[in-house]
């Protein structure tokens, strides 16, 4: 017998061995036995949390010369009084200064004095809430000091000299105009002409003598938002219509609720942006949180020590549009946010970092909060946490109560982030929203629950 | 040519062994799928002695042959005159048929044996080394189902749930056979029994990998010792001249092993051990009664039984059953086990006799067999399973006088559909080396 052969036999062997991967399994012997195979099957639950709303005022400043540049801010101006029950009237007064300029045309910089030229200010309209139809009368004044805009919250404000407007009388304009021009005083003019001619320390000396503005509209049925980068205060020469255009440097808006006379439904929860009334979601961990599945409450994670293996999570928090849309007017515009923002609230002091929790880079809100990214593509229709966020935030919680401590995250906190969204990218959805004014309503754990539903965690279990 | 052969087959065998060692304790031994019976009890259990005597219904307990050691009686090694190395892999499909007519074909490749034997004083005292599976489960089941998975409605996605079963107990045995006389030899054996059954259930998402799978394991690891005595009785001239009649028996003490069950979430590195639990385990007592008788060189027949006493296997591991504790070990509880006994016959025929000049497949060996075992496990507490199979074989001589190479079929069917049983047919191939050379053994000067 040659070695050859036995080579063939060898491998024939290990043929023999490894030849098994023609199965065709089926559910052949499911049956058999006193103890059959049972169990491994997934369910999906949603757990609702327990709703409250809380008031935490947004940021509403923004200053172009410092980071992040946020090339969309935008202020507002206007008053609304929105259908939806417990909005109440909102008011907000806009405040813009401008950048100075290193060097002006010969023909401006050269005028004697004030009546050869004229001042306006050039608005791009970017926002709009409220009647479309009413005509805005605006005013504008004065700031008697230099304003620290940035990071300024919606509650602030500035003084300003509002003894008289530095507008014309005239100053009106329709909300869906596009671009609007503002006309200045010719008395305005001429108290600021040195100022607006000072070129000195490429317009350092400018930006110290002119604070800025205030813009309110307070007899106005809506409020319109301008683009603050877009923002001008053009001076022109008349006799040959040259100009100079002195570009918006920090804005900032105030943002207040008043003449609240109603509640809103008692089967929603009313979130408004700008006025900061956020949503808070808690959920509560064990047996007794969840046993109105009565098929899955010994399989739930308890402080008994009991485990959930978890497939999938989610965080859904829909806007019911249908409920707003019932509360709406002819003529009255009400925008939906573009997205949505949620921090969460580390329990403890042993709690991982926000960015060991996420996996992701840091992602933490003063002491203890945690920005929770969503995913852009849900917003406007609702506040999604996708399953990568969400499922290490259960699974890691659902370990944690097993072993008697506390969840990763106490408190859930959404509030309406109207800005845009990067598509792909849930990062983008950390980021503080524009100032707005926009309503939402957010429908109330019921008995006849209807689409859309509550806030909710929809978990994909499979039970022990 | 000989020292050739001689690494080819040892770098084989260690290839084989290698593999066996490395392979994760749960999966040693063993790849694919089979029957749903090895779900119970301690698995399916292997009888394997030798490669000669699977062929002829796996008994062969009063076998005497030069070229084969059989591993199930040891007084049988005292007969050795070539140091022996066997090893064997086999592969089995199963066709499984429960009630309602639907069907399953599971596939598995597994390793028999590695067996290594000497003489110490030839066809006086040999010792016998082998390390092969003492049970297996391997068994592999699937439902098939869908859940919603929200939030939004419609969003139903398919799922699978796979339960396994996977490893099983290994034996290692090393022993001593002695010739008392032309008539009586006897041995002795000490086993290490130990290994780990583990069943397995996944629930898989095979059309999307936006959900995790899960997978709870639960296992028994066991270890411990045992001893298997035996003795050989050789007559010859019984019926005619030149025939030879044996008569062989074997018992196998009961074992006693102690071990731990557990219940584990996930696998691999993110293994969660949910629960542990220690305990102890008694396996029966095992007898084996043959006969084996040869008229003339050319014949071999063999009649063998065996009986083994599941009924009287016991367990402290905890009958209770919980959220994280583990299935009950045995799965059922040991109700659901049997005594066990089989009974087997076969013949072997050699048409060359002695003749060492006569042409190769006069010299090929041709086996054939079969057998019928009351099964020990016994999953519905009520009915009796049973397996019923044919085998046959070849054993191909090769260049090496003491060295052949064997093929053997297996065929049978095991169970029942009645009763929500399933019952399996079954075939299996398997392939042998049986090497065997004078080793250790000081030339003589002439």
């Amino acid at each position: 017998m040659k070695s050859s052969w036995l080579y063939a036999v060898l491998l024939g062997g290990a043929t023999l061995l490894f030849l098994s991967a023609c199965s065709d399994s089926t559910s052949v012997g499911l049956g058999v036995g006193p103890d059959s195979l049972r169990g491994g099957e997934p369910i999906t639950l949603d757990i609702p949390p327990t709703l409250d709303t809380t008031r935490t005022s947004p940021i509403t400043g923004t200053n172009f010369r410092q980071t992040p540049s946020r090339s969309t801010w935008r202020f507002l101006v206007g008053v609304v009084d929105d259908p939806i029950p417990g909005t109440g009237v909102i008011e907000a007064e806009g405040y813009v200064d401008f950048a100075g300029r290193s060097a002006l045309p010969p023909e401006i910089r050269d005028a004697p004095d004030a009546d050869s030229l004229s001042a306006e200010l050039r608005l791009r309209t970017t926002y709009l809430h409220g009647r479309t139809e009413e005509p805005v009368e605006v005013k504008i004044y004065d700031l008697t000091a230099e304003a620290e805009m940035d990071s300024a919250r919606a509650p602030a404000s500035f003084d300003a000299d509002e003894t008289e407007s530095v507008a014309v009388d005239t100053a009106t304009f329709v909300p869906r105009d596009s671009l609007i021009t503002i006309e200045l005083r010719d008395s305005w003019i001429n108290e600021h002409l040195e100022t607006l001619k000072d070129t000195t320390d490429d317009g350092g000396g400018f930006e110290n003598n002119f604070p800025g503005f205030k813009i309110v509209a307070p007899n106005s049925q809506a409020v319109v938002g301008f683009s603050a980068s877009s923002a001008t205060l053009r001076l022109t020469y008349e006799p040959d219509t040259t100009n100079a255009d002195y570009a918006g440097l920090k804005t900032f808006t105030h943002i207040e609720q008043r003449n609240v006379t109603a509640s809103p439904p008692n089967t929603h929860r009313l979130l408004l942006g700008g006025v900061g009334v956020n949503l808070t979601m808690d959920w509560a961990y064990g047996e007794e949180e969840f046993a109105r599945d009565e098929t899955t409450i010994d399989s739930l994670p308890a402080s008994t020590g009991q485990v959930l293996p978890l497939n999938r999570a989610e965080i859904f928090v829909p806007v019911d549009t249908l409920a707003m849309d019932d509360f709406s007017e002819s003529s009255f515009v009400r925008p939906r946010p573009m997205g949505f923002r949620m921090v969460a609230t580390r329990s403890a002091e042993d709690v991982p970092s926000c960015a060991v929790i996420f996996r992701s880079r840091e992602l933490a809100v003063g002491d203890r909060g945690c920005e929770v990214p969503l995913a852009p593509s849900a917003a406007p229709g609702a506040a999604l946490v996708s399953d990568n966020f969400a499922f290490p935030v259960f699974q890691e919680s659902f370990r944690r109560v097993r072993e008697g401590q506390s969840p990763l995250f106490t408190t859930y906190r959404v509030q309406v982030a109207d800005r845009e969204n990067i598509p792909g990218n849930p990062l983008s959805t950390t980021e503080p929203g524009l100032p707005s004014t926009v309503p939402v309503l957010i429908q109330r754990p019921s008995s006849s629950q209807e689409e859309p539903g509550p806030p909710r965690a929809t978990l994909t279990v499979t039970p022990l | 040519m000989r020292l050739g052969l001689i690494r080819v087959l040892l770098a084989g065998l260690l290839v084989a062994a290698g593999g066996l060692l490395a392979a994760p304790p749960a999966q040693a031994q063993s790849n694919g799928q089979g029957t749903i019976y090895s779900r119970f009890g301690l698995g399916s259990l292997i009888e394997f002695s030798s490669s000669q005597t699977q062929a002829m219904g796996g008994g062969g307990y009063a076998l005497r042959s030069l070229n084969y050691n059989p591993d199930a009686n040891p007084a049988l090694w005292s007969d050795q005159v070539f140091t022996r190395l066997s090893g064997g892999a086999s592969y089995q499909s199963i066709t499984a048929t429960d009630g309602s007519g639907t069907t399953s074909r599971l596939t598995s490749g597994n390793v028999q044996a590695l067996q290594l034997n000497f003489p110490l004083y030839e066809r006086t005292l040999g010792v016998g080394l082998s390390f092969q599976p003492y049970s297996r489960s391997n068994y592999q089941v699937v439902r098939r189902n869908g859940v919603q998975i929200g939030p939004q409605p419609d969003t139903e996605v398919p799922y699978r749930v796979n339960f396994t079963g996977s490893g099983g107990l290994h034996r290692l045995r090393g022993g001593l056979g002695y010739r008392i006389n032309e008539v009586l030899s006897v041995g002795a054996t000490a086993d290490l029994i130990f290994g780990i059954i583990e069943s397995r259930r996944r629930t898989t998402w095979p059309s999307t990998q936006a959900l995790r799978d899960v997978v709870v394991s639960d296992g028994v690891q066991l270890s411990g010792f045992t001893s298997t005595l035996g003795t050989h009785l050789a007559l010859a001239d019984v019926l005619t001249a030149d025939d030879a009649l044996s008569i062989g028996a074997s018992v196998t003490l009961p074992a006693s092993l102690s071990g731990e069950r557990y219940r584990t979430l996930d696998e691999d590195l993110a293994r969660d051990t949910l629960s542990v639990e220690r305990g102890d385990v008694t396996l029966p007592w095992k007898g084996r009664l043959g006969a084996s008788y040869q008229p003339n060189a050319r014949w071999t027949f063999v009649l063998d039984g065996l009986f083994d006493p599941w009924s009287t296997f016991s367990s402290s591991f905890s009958s209770e059953t919980g959220v994280t504790e583990p299935v009950r070990f045995p799965v059922g509880g040991t109700s659901t086990l049997t005594d066990r006994w089989r009974l087997s016959v076969g013949a072997e025929v050699v048409p060359a006799g002695e003749d060492q000049l006569a042409g190769y497949f006069a010299q090929t060996a041709y086996r054939f067999g079969g057998y019928v075992e009351r099964m020990y496990v016994q999953p519905d507490r009520q009915t009796d399973l049973h397996e019923f199979a044919l085998t046959t074989g070849l054993s191909l001589p090769t260049s090496l006088s003491g060295t052949r190479i064997d093929l053997n079929i297996v065929a049978g069917t095991r169970g029942t559909t009645s009763n929500a049983l399933v019952r399996d047919t079954f075939y299996g191939v398997s392939l042998h080396v049986n090497f065997g050379e004078r080793w250790f053994q000081r030339r003589k000067l002439r």
